[in-house]
Order: C-alpha cells, then sequence, then structure tokens
C-alpha cells in the first residue's frame, strides 16, 4: 500500500516536472522562431513586446532555465527515487522548488518583456528579485535531493548521482557569484560575466544531463555503463576543467592575458571528460545497435552523446586566439550554442523521456510519433546549425577584409532565411514532442480527466 | 555496482560537500580572485560625469536588449578597426554592467557618438533603420514617437518626414522624450 503511495508521488512529481518543461519549451520555441524570422523580415511583428531585444532574454531564459532546469531536475528525481531505492525524501518540496521556478519563469517574462532587466549579461538578465525565488527553488531541490540520497537503504551511490549532486552544490554557488553586487560594475563584471555563461551551462545543465544518461542508457538497453571509472574520470575532469574556462566567451577583452590563456589552454583539458563520456555512452552502446535501431529514445541518445563530443570539441577549438578572432561576433556562435545546448542537451534530455517516462507511467506513445519528433529535430538543427556556422565564417571574412558592416549583412540573408526554416521545424518536433508527452501522461490524469467527464455538469 | 565502487566515496553528502568546495575553490581563483583585482585597479579611473538624459537613454538600451545585437568591445586586432581604438578597462569604467555584448548583428558601438553625430539621422534610424540603411535588419522602434497629421504637429518641433512605407500619406512622426534620450546616450559613446 505505501509502496504504490510512493510510487503514485515519484510519478506525480516527475510528470509535472517533465509536463512543465514542455510548456517553457514550447513557448521559449515559439520566441525563438518568433526571433529568427524577425532577422529575415525585420519589420514583422512591430509591437513593443515582441520587439527583438526584449524577447532574445525570454528566449533563452524559458529554454535554458525554464525547459531544460525543469526536465533535468524531474528526471533527476526519478534516477535519484530509483538508485538510492527509497521515496523522494520530501515531496511537498519538490512540488514547491516546481512553484517556485515557474514563478520565476513566468516573472521573469513579464519583466524582461516591459523591459526590466539587468542589462544584457545573458542568463543573468533577470532582477535580483526575480533571480532570488529561482535560488531558492534550486536550493530546495538540491536539499531535498541530497537528503534522499544521505538516507538510502542501498550501499552504493550510483555514479549518476554524484553527477546530479554536483549540479546542485554549483548552481547556488555560481548564481550567488552572478548576482554579487560587488561585481556589478566596470570591468570586474566582464570576467564574472565570462565565469557564470560558461558554467551555467558546464556545470549545472551538463552534469545534470551526463548523471541523467549515465541511468537512462543502462535502463534502455538492460545492461550497465561500460565503464564505471571513466565515469569517475569524466566526473572530477568536468568539475575541475569546467571550472576554470568561462575567460574565453572575452577573449581580447581588458581583462587578464594570463586568464584567458589558462581559459583556452584549459578548454584542451576538457576533451578528457567530454571524449570520456561520450566514448563510454557508444561502448555502453555497442552490441545493442539492432535494438537502437528500431527505438527512437535510443536515436536520440546516440545522436545526443555524439554532439557532446562534437560541439565541445568545436568549443574548444574556436577559443583559440586566431580563430576566435575570426568568428567571435558572429553567428559561428549561435550555430556552436544550439550545437551544444540542443543537439546535446536536449537531444539527451528527449532521449531520456522517451526511455524512462514510459516505464514510469507504463503508457507509451507512438513509436511513428517519437521518429516524426526526432527526424524534425535533427533535420531542423542540422540547418540551423550549418546555416549559422557558414554565416558566421563568412561574416568574419567580409569583416578581415575591411568591407562596409553592411556588406556582410546582405551577405548572410539566405543564411538566415535557413536558419529560419530549420528553427521552424525544430519548434514543429517540440509540438509533436508536447503530444507524445501527453500520450505518456499517468493513469492518474487519465483517471481524474475520466471522472470529471463523468461528473454531473 | 562493479568493483571501482569501492574506490570512491559512497557518502552523498562527502560528494555534494567535496564538490562545492573544490568549485568555490577554483571560482576564488578564476572568477572572485581577479575581478577583486581588476576592480581594485579601476577604483582611481576618473568616471565622467553623466547627464540626465544619457542616464535615462542607457537605461532604454539597456530595456530594448540592443546590446544583444551590438558589442560595445574593441579588440587589439585589424579586424575591429572599423570601429575605434582598442577598448581599455577605463572605457567601462563605472559602467553598470558593461555593455561589452558577445554578438554583431548590428557593427560595433564603442565610438558611435563619434561616427554618427548627427542627432537628426539617428532619429530617422531609431524610428526606422530603413528608412536609412535600406539593407539593416534592425527593429523599428516607432513606440517611441507620435504618428500625428502632417497638420497637427506643432510649429518648430522636430518632425519625421517620411514616405510610404514608413509613414502613411499625411502623416509625420514626433519623437518623445524616451527618443531623445535614447539619441542623447547614443551621441554620448566616444572613446576618450
Ligand atoms: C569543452 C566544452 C566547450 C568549450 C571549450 C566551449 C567553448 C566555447 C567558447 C570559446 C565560446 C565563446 C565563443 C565566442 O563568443 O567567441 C562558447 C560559447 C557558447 N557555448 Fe560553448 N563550449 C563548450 C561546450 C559547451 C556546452 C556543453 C554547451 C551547452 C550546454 C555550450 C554552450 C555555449 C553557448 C550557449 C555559448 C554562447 C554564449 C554566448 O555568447 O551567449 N558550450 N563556447
Ligand atoms: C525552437 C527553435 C529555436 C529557434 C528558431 C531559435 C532561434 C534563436 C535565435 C534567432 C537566437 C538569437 C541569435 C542572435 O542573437 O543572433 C537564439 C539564441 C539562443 N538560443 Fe535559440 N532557438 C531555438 C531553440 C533553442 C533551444 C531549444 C535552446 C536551448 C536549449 C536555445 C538556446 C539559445 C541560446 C543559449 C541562445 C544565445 C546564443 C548566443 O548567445 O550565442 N535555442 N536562438
Amino acid at each position: 500500500m505505501r509502496e504504490r503511495k510512493d510510487h503514485r508521488q515519484t510519478t506525480a512529481i516527475v510528470y509535472a516536472y517533465v509536463a512543465s518543461c514542455a510548456v517553457w519549451l514550447l513557448l521559449g520555441s515559439l520566441y525563438g522562431v518568433i526571433l529568427a524570422w524577425k532577422l529575415v523580415y525585420p519589420d514583422a511583428l512591430t509591437i513593443e513586446l515582441l520587439s527583438y531585444g526584449r524577447i532574445r532574454p525570454v528566449h533563452t531564459a524559458s529554454l535554458l532555465l525554464g525547459f531544460l532546469s525543469l526536465g533535468l531536475t524531474g528526471l533527476a528525481y526519478l534516477v535519484v527515487n530509483r538508485t538510492a531505492e527509497r521515496p523522494i525524501w520530501s515531496p511537498a518540496l519538490a512540488f514547491a522548488g516546481l512553484a517556485l521556478w515557474n514563478g520565476a519563469l513566468i516573472a521573469g517574462l513579464v519583466t524582461l518583456s516591459l523591459g526590466t532587466t539587468r542589462g544584457p549579461i545573458e542568463y543573468r538578465e533577470w532582477i535580483t528579485p526575480v533571480a532570488v525565488v529561482f535560488a531558492v527553488g534550486a536550493l530546495i531541490n538540491g536539499l531535498n535531493i541530497l537528503l534522499t540520497l544521505i538516507r538510502r537503504p542501498v550501499p552504493e551511490l550510483y555514479i549518476s548521482n554524484w553527477f546530479i549532486l554536483a549540479g546542485f552544490a554549483c548552481l547556488p554557488v555560481l548564481y550567488l557569484v552572478a548576482y554579487l553586487p560587488a561585481f556589478a560594475t566596470g570591468s570586474a563584471n566582464i570576467i564574472i560575466q565570462g565565469y557564470y555563461m560558461h558554467v551555467v551551462l558546464g556545470l549545472w545543465f551538463t552534469p545534470l544531463i551526463l548523471g541523467i544518461t549515465y541511468w537512462a542508457l543502462p535502463i534502455l538497453l538492460d545492461k550497465p555503463i561500460y565503464s564505471y571509472g571513466l565515469g569517475v574520470l569524466a566526473f572530477w575532469g568536468n568539475l575541475v576543467f569546467y571550472s576554470l574556462i568561462g575567460a574565453h566567451h572575452f577573449i581580447f577583452a581588458p581583462t587578464p592575458w594570463w586568464l584567458q590563456s589558462t581559459a583556452i589552454l584549459v578548454g584542451l583539458g576538457m576533451m578528457v571528460p567530454v571524449w570520456a563520456s561520450t566514448g563510454n555512452f557508444l561502448l555502453t552502446m555497442r552490441g545493442s545497435w539492432r535494438y537502437i535501431r528500431h527505438e527512437p529514445a535510443g536515436w536520440f541518445l546516440l545522436s545526443g552523446a555524439l554532439m557532446y563530443g562534437l560541439a565541445s570539441t568545436q568549443g574548444t577549438l574556436q577559443a583559440f586566439r586566431p580563430i576566435n578572432l575570426l568568428v567571435h561576433f558572429t553567428n559561428y556562435t549561435v550555430g556552436h550554442a544550439h550545437f551544444a545546448a540542443y543537439g546535446f542537451v536536449s537531444f539527451l534530455l528527449f532521449g531520456a523521456v522517451y526511455a524512462l517516462v514510459p516505464r514510469l507511467t507504463r503508457r507509451s506513445c507512438p513509436k511513428a510519433l517519437a521518429a516524426i519528433h526526432f527526424w524534425l529535430a535533427l533535420v531542423g538543427l542540422a540547418l540551423y546549425v550549418s546555416a549559422m556556422t557558414i554565416a558566421g565564417v563568412r561574416q568574419g571574412l567580409g569583416w578581415t577584409s575591411g568591407a562596409a558592416f553592411i556588406d556582410s549583412v546582405t551577405a548572410i540573408a539566405p543564411w538566415y532565411l535557413l536558419r529560419a526554416i530549420g528553427g521552424s521545424l525544430m519548434a514543429l518536433s517540440h509540438v509533436v514532442f508536447a503530444f507524445n508527452l501527453w500520450c505518456m501522461r499517468p493513469h492518474a490524469i487519465r483517471a481524474a480527466a475520466v471522472a470529471a467527464q463523468r461528473a454531473p455538469a | 555496482m562493479t568493483r571501482f565502487a569501492h574506490l570512491f566515496s559512497r557518502s552523498a553528502l562527502t560528494i555534494y560537500l567535496s564538490v562545492a568546495a573544490v568549485f568555490t575553490i577554483l571560482t576564488l581563483l578564476v572568477a572572485i580572485d581577479p575581478a577583486m583585482r581588476l576592480k581594485h585597479e579601476d577604483a582611481d579611473l576618473p568616471i565622467a560625469a553623466v547627464d540626465a538624459a544619457v542616464a535615462r537613454g542607457r537605461i532604454i538600451y539597456m530595456a530594448e536588449g540592443c546590446g544583444y545585437c551590438h558589442s560595445q568591445l574593441v579588440r587589439p586586432a585589424l579586424i575591429d578597426t572599423p570601429y575605434g581604438r582598442p577598448s581599455r578597462a577605463a572605457d567601462y569604467a563605472g559602467a553598470t554592467p558593461p555593455l561589452v555584448g558577445t554578438q554583431r548583428n548590428g557593427p560595433d558601438l564603442s565610438a558611435v557618438g563619434e561616427r554618427q553625430t548627427s542627432h537628426v539621422w539617428n532619429l530617422y534610424h531609431l524610428f526606422n533603420p530603413r528608412s536609412m540603411v535600406p539593407a539593416s535588419i534592425m527593429p523599428a522602434y516607432p513606440w517611441y514617437f507620435e504618428i500625428v497629421d502632417k497638420v497637427d504637429a506643432p510649429a518648430g518641433a522636430l518632425t519625421l518626414v517620411l514616405d510610404e512605407p514608413f509613414l502613411a500619406e499625411g502623416k509625420v512622426a514626433l519623437p518623445k522624450p524616451e527618443a531623445l534620450d535614447i539619441v542623447a546616450y547614443l551621441l554620448s559613446v566616444k572613446q576618450q
């Protein structure tokens, strides 16, 4: 009886987070599509609340802080619950965390749309009160997960939990530093911006999605991860190297040269943990290709693992001064941002949802629809990233040649169009994803819906 | 799990605390300490007195997210010579936050006040960039203007006169105070 109640609660927590994540995905994608088409038709939708500069931070906050944080945390609760073999320490706190995050995201959307911002400092534009609500949500969820893991009956602490704990240990420190008033002014802020922008990606989203994948992949394939040792190597490598490379976002800025050089060189070190995890995932898949071939969850996990290695390698290379000089400030970076945040983190997240949620709710979605989601997303992303990469190189070469700025704008117009098309396909794939998630809803929701229908009006 | 697991911690608290400790130490090394030093060095820099209109204009520049498409950071390299001399820490003294940016969908603006010195050009460009630069992809900001019938425009006021498609037949645009503030800010962005 008790066990059934625990199972129902875990299911409710996980599904509530994942459903919220889908809402922010749809919203953030809509904003992304508007942004992309505005760069093709700049006079379209000339409305204050939808002006390009107002909604760009709404796009990034909805997708990074909303979609990714919520989806990753929802699945993290599931992984923790299953590997610790005990119920979540406090379901109430999990729901409180969800409410705080959704509240912060809504407040952030409203304030940014109205132009209330701390300035174009990416992913920390929210004014302090909004950020505090988000931070409290993060602390609560971290504490809840930590306490669940501390009081577990099983002796092992599976590697996934290391990664998840690490994400929740880093986020509060990171967030605090990002909002410290002491560094809000002057060139010191450039150092903090680079540090924050990188670490939020590398030590919040990355460890969570890695932790989830280290669990989802063995579950999907019904076999252990290839190497536990490689996982531990990736864990410490990730923590140490990722912390040090933020300064590569502002190469040639008036910040210390040694700091920039360290960041560039340590980026090379990142290749170790990155390829350790990518390799570990691929070697786990070895021998299961026949199964993966028929399983969209496997397609997402396979492509996500590959794009993790590729996007990170791209990142390492673009930090080097001669390359950075050419492609920094161009759309090349936008290509990299989506290659990594979408191709790596989001693809693995989609894969993990398709692998884990049906096992939780015992309801799946039609395989054909999951396949449509995959192909739309992959083709869309391929168009997006190749268009932006070509556009970026074209911009860099144009600027180097000394041609007038506007010439590079005209020259890349076709690539902006291609990106808008690719981005629209990605957004369309998210509608399919949302529908698929609805198909996977827990019985409790269905029962409630049926009851509501039966109830006399 | 495997024999490897015995080599490492099984305590969730140990992992959580050691990650927090390692990360905090590295944060001190590559973020807090260098930022403190820069802050210290910058403490002696002169902070130019800022005109009230310029300060208001800067806030609107931030609110409209201009900084997502326009950097204010000139690198010490040939590729950046059109935008001015290389940026120095002094250029950002007193700036909360410094508007360095990471994208150039539009050109760098570190010295725009020296490049586009015309108040009127800037107003037309703000109202609709394509009225000045036909191939521009910058958004238009009509909400900082009042569109009135030509006959109703107060005599002597600064009015924007444009043909279709920018303004309907017989209409003119009057800049609101915010438009004047943004332009005041842009004209003030110079490299001493
Ligand atoms: C070894 C791993 C990585 C390295 C060395 C790396 C390197 C870089 C560098 C040098 C830039 C700045 C480019 C420029 O502005 O010129 C950058 C930007 C970016 N990277 Fe990565 N990257 C890595 C992995 C990732 C991952 C895993 C993600 C996503 C989860 C990611 C997301 C981004 C984003 C969003 C930006 C754009 C930031 C902005 O300007 O707003 N990167 N990366
Ligand atoms: C659904 C389709 C999407 C479209 C059409 C789209 C479009 C865009 C556009 C037009 C920009 C502004 C680029 C610029 O400043 O020039 C942007 C920025 C960004 N988007 Fe998306 N996006 C989409 C999905 C996503 C997803 C799913 C994520 C994250 C999971 C994401 C993360 C980002 C980030 C981090 C940036 C800032 C990049 C940078 O600073 O370099 N986007 N996106």
